[in-house]
């Protein structure tokens, strides 16, 4: 075997074992994730794009030496150093923000379902505000197929709720509420993590939610409440 | 070739200044964003703050980019030698302009608060 096939091949075996699984920002199951990862891929092309066109420029210097010479030097400068760079910048800024946008809690015609998320170290809590006689639960429940907004508290220090194949990530801040908008579109398992180093058990601050159909969700809802 | 005249203390200022004012500004939309959000500001009060913040700061380096470009001019005009601070200084005052105006620009236009 060749020494390149032996050092590339696990190589991008391991990168490409990154785009699917439990925890892929890749793998999208909801729209807040699809968007998170549309701009991952937008940024990686124009990325690609870039970066093989100044391999093509370093290539024609390197088979001929002086070529390019003929243009002055200011006008590289002001045309591939800042011209270039700018539109790209501001292009992939103006798509990001509008991502942003996107993604924000915005008030909906049909307000959305609203559950609680308390991370303690080093575990989480999940209540619902809706079902007021519903104990907390270790593990998250949510209707499929339509935007749960989750209310992100702490306890003691800074968490960070992240379900990768959801949404993207929201600090959970003693004595603050931040609320971040998920939806899974499909029932399912996901998996989620505490995404800011909060101590040792960091690691194993790991959750489940669990998305349901919208019958099967209140039917468990009322079977929790009676306990 | 060294310079062997003395460098006049405004152009390290003018060096200074530009991206001074640049982060001054950047810290303080943030800080502008945050203040308003925690204290449930009215949007149109925290976004016209946000906005007035971002016009003084672009003001106050259009002032000192034009300075800088004026004396640069001055000094051409009359053959006198612009000392390679006081260039720096102008080209480091514009981009200081450029950057701050488009860290500020959204502040027009996105939401303020979650």
């Amino acid at each position: 075997m060749r020494p390149q096939a032996i050092i590339f091949g696990p190589a991008i075996a391991l990168l490409l074992g990154g785009c699917s699984g439990a925890l892929s920002t890749l793998d999208a199951a909801g729209p807040a994730a699809a968007a998170i990862a549309d701009l991952w891929w937008v940024m990686f092309w124009a990325s690609v794009v870039l970066f093989l066109f100044v391999a093509v420029l370093l290539w024609i210097v390197w088979k001929r030496p002086g070529a390019g010479s003929t243009i002055a030097p200011l006008r590289w400068i002001v045309w591939g150093g800042i011209a270039m760079p700018g539109l790209l910048l501001t292009i992939l800024v103006g798509y990001a923000l509008l991502m942003g946008e996107r993604l924000l809690p915005h008030a909906l015609a049909e307000p959305p379902t609203r559950v609680v998320a308390h991370g303690v170290m080093w575990r989480w809590q999940f209540s619902y505000p809706g079902a007021a006689d519903v104990a907390s639960t270790p593990i998250l429940h949510i209707p499929a197929g339509e935007p749960v907004d989750v209310v992100v508290t702490s306890g003691d220090v800074i968490h960070s709720f992240w379900v990768p194949r959801l949404a993207g990530k929201i600090d959970a801040i003693p004595g603050h509420e931040n609320t971040i908008r998920i939806q899974a579109d499909r029932p399912g398992v996901y998996r989620g993590v505490c995404a800011e180093f909060c101590g040792t058990g960091h690691t194993d601050m790991r959750f489940t939610i669990e998305a349901h159909e919208r019958e099967a969700f209140e039917t468990l809802m009322t079977e929790l409440a009676n306990g | 070739m060294m310079e062997t005249t003395p460098v006049p203390p405004r152009h390290m200022l003018v060096l200074i200044m530009g991206f001074g004012l640049w982060s001054a500004a950047f810290v303080a939309l943030y800080a502008v964003n945050a203040i308003g959000c925690a204290f449930a500001w009215p949007t149109v009060v925290q976004r016209w703050v946000m906005i007035g913040l971002a016009v003084i700061c672009s003001a106050a380096l259009l002032g000192v980019a034009g300075w800088s470009i004026v004396h640069w001019r001055r000094a051409a005009h009359a053959a006198r030698p612009v000392p390679s601070l006081a260039r720096i200084g102008t080209f480091t005052s514009v981009a200081a302009l450029a950057a701050t105006i488009f860290v500020s620009a959204p502040s027009f236009f996105v939401s303020m608060c979650m």
